[in-house]
């Protein structure tokens, strides 16, 4: 091939790329790829965020609902004034058993840490066997009622209940009309410990009941790796990021004291010192629920409005939506839900900064429990 | 090419210089049309994460709304033997200082008629103003489904409890983003 320097020399078009070709080329290509990165970095980085926001609110949002629930069935009739009610697990209070067992984390005072809450709730099947009664009990219509202790279910249903817990000790419901312990248990029957007065037609459905308790855990063991803190029922965690869990209760028939009737009258009890009506005061944090001497009524079946304040911020800490990565920071001040501030002294795992760093969402909410 | 003769090869450069620009690279003036491009494409992009947090936004008030709408009708469902006394609770006025009593317990109810709703009203006042929604207000309007058991003592005595809310989405001071939203929710209640 001719390569003589003569030649290459008269044609413009073959000589390749001058240096300021090339350093001009350089620059274009390196403000292109510059303003693409900032996006790709700023882009990933408000993704995260974005995931992160949309979490906090979805945590916030099923914790509130997932306790809602239950707070809304809590008792489910089993303590309906018959003194042979038995205890379902923890749930008792000045040696009654209780529908819903208020857990305040500092009756004396100002909370530093989250509240819990203890309940009676029914365990559901999860088989295609119904869980119900396969003979009538306590005779039929239009015969009188017979007292009876044992009652008939199918075999598999049994089988189901005790793989969901049931055994002699346990707490078994009957139409959420009456609950009694369970003695004994065959593979078709299941014996009382008491007698029931009353009439139970086939079809009747039987809960198995329990004692189930929601805390807040910080512990990474309980929760899992970059889900702490979050909500735990009965020892399980349910909801991630949920960092606070306040409750309060709205009683009525448990101040017998002035301007307070002496029995209930459909009006929340007022507890101001001066009488306003039904305030945000009468809603009741600090407080055990046992009936202690003066207040020999403050039990949990007087309780008529819970309050609940769920915080739940994002589990892991983000790094903000700019390429720099910086953070946005809130300085609002720290969430005060109920009677808790978590910036006071003595409060475990307060950190100012990173506090300011973390999003929060925060819910509160009035619910009737139904069934206390 | 590679067997091309190098004149030759020249020859048809030129000519495709000449008579286009196909076999020259790219020239600045491209460079910076395809730049153009690709950067709008990448805005779009961009665009599309700054939309998605806007939804997030979005979403946190229509909780927060189902939220208050949620706490006053727990209230009404506690307070249901004096349903009718919540109608026409409105968050930007005050509350009544005396409520109409229209189904009275008669249990010897030593604190003042109407009570009850009252401080919860009050209370919800409270709620919905702090609840962070901008320019919230909420609206409780009950009506009867049934007639009344003073009318019928049959009846069902259903009622119909309605919450709507309506606070300004957006920010405060931009008002090309700021629109109004609008959430109801219906309830019945049936007092015993």
């Amino acid at each position: 091939m001719p390569t003589n320097r003569e030649e290459r020399t008269m044609s413009d078009d073959e000589r390749g790329f001058t240096i300021v070709e090339l350093l001009a080329a350089i620059v274009v290509t390196v403000v292109i790829v510059a303003a693409a990165m900032t996006t790709l970095v700023s882009s990933n980085r408000t993704s995260h965020v974005n995931s992160q926001v949309a979490d906090t609110q979805q945590n916030v949002r099923i914790a509130m609902d997932i306790i809602t629930r239950d707070i809304r069935l809590a008792g489910f009739n089993y303590n309906a004034t018959d003194p042979a009610t038995p205890v379902v697990g923890a749930c008792t209070s000045g040696g009654r058993p209780v529908g819903l067992l208020p857990q305040d984390q500092n009756i004396a005072g100002a909370d530093t840490g989250p509240d819990g809450v203890s309940l009676v709730v029914p365990v559901l099947s999860t088989t295609t066997t119904p869980w119900t009664l396969t003979a009538s009990a306590g005779s039929v219509p239009p015969n009188p009622a017979t007292p009876f202790t044992v009652i008939t279910m199918a075999g598999a249903a049994i089988t189901d209940m005790t793989a969901h817990g049931l055994g002699v000790g346990s707490v078994v419901s009957l139409g959420g009309a009456v609950s009694r312990r369970v003695s004994a248990v065959t593979s078709g029957t299941m014996t009382f410990d008491a007698s029931i007065d009353g009439q139970f037609p086939i079809g009747t459905p039987v809960y198995l009941m329990q004692c189930v308790q929601y805390q807040i855990s910080t512990a990474t063991a309980t929760c899992g790796a970059n889900s702490a803190p979050c909500l735990v029922r009965n020892g399980t965690p349910i909801v991630d990021g949920v960092e606070d869990l306040q409750l309060a209760y709205a009683c009525d028939g448990c101040n017998t004291n002035a301007p307070n009737p002496a029995a209930p009258d459909g009006v929340i009890d007022e507890w101001d010192v001066t009488p306003n009506g039904f305030t945000a005061g009468d809603f009741v944090s600090n407080n055990t629920w046992s009936g202690v001497a003066p207040l020999t009524n403050m039990r949990p079946n007087t309780i008529r409005l819970a309050q609940i304040s769920i915080v739940a911020r994002q589990t892991r800490i983000e790094e903000g939506t700019t390429e720099s990565g910086k953070l946005a920071i809130n300085t609002t001040g720290p969430i005060l839900v109920s009677d808790h501030d978590p910036s006071t002294p003595g409060d475990p795992g307060y950190n100012l900064v990173s506090y300011q760093q973390q999003r929060r969402r925060v819910l509160t909410r009035a619910v009737q429990p139904r069934n206390l | 090419m590679m067997g091309t003769p190098i004149r030759q090869l020249r020859q048809m450069r030129k000519c495709g210089v000449e008579s286009n620009r196909n076999g020259n690279g790219f020239s600045l003036l491209e460079a910076m049309v395809a730049a153009g491009v690709l950067s709008v494409g990448l805005l779009g992009l961009a665009g599309l994460q700054g939309m998605s947090l806007g939804k997030n936004v979005d979403a946190n008030e229509i909780t927060r709304a189902a939220n208050l709408a949620t706490d006053i009708v727990e209230r009404i469902q506690n307070n249901r033997q004096r349903v009718m006394e919540y109608s026409g609770i409105d968050t930007t006025l005050a509350c009544p200082g005396t409520f109409s009593d229209p189904v009275p317990l008669g249990l010897g109810n030593t604190l003042a008629v109407g009570v009850g709703a009252q401080g919860d009203c009050n209370q919800w006042r409270t709620v919905v103003a702090g609840s962070a929604l901008s320019d919230v207000r909420g609206v409780v309007q009950v009506a009867r489904v049934d007639p009344s058991p003073t009318v019928n003592p049959q009846t069902m005595h259903r009622v119909s409890v309605t919450v709507n809310l309506t606070w300004a989405s957006g920010t405060r001071s931009d008002i090309s983003t700021r629109r109004q939203k609008s959430a109801t929710f219906v309830s019945v209640i049936a007092p015993e």
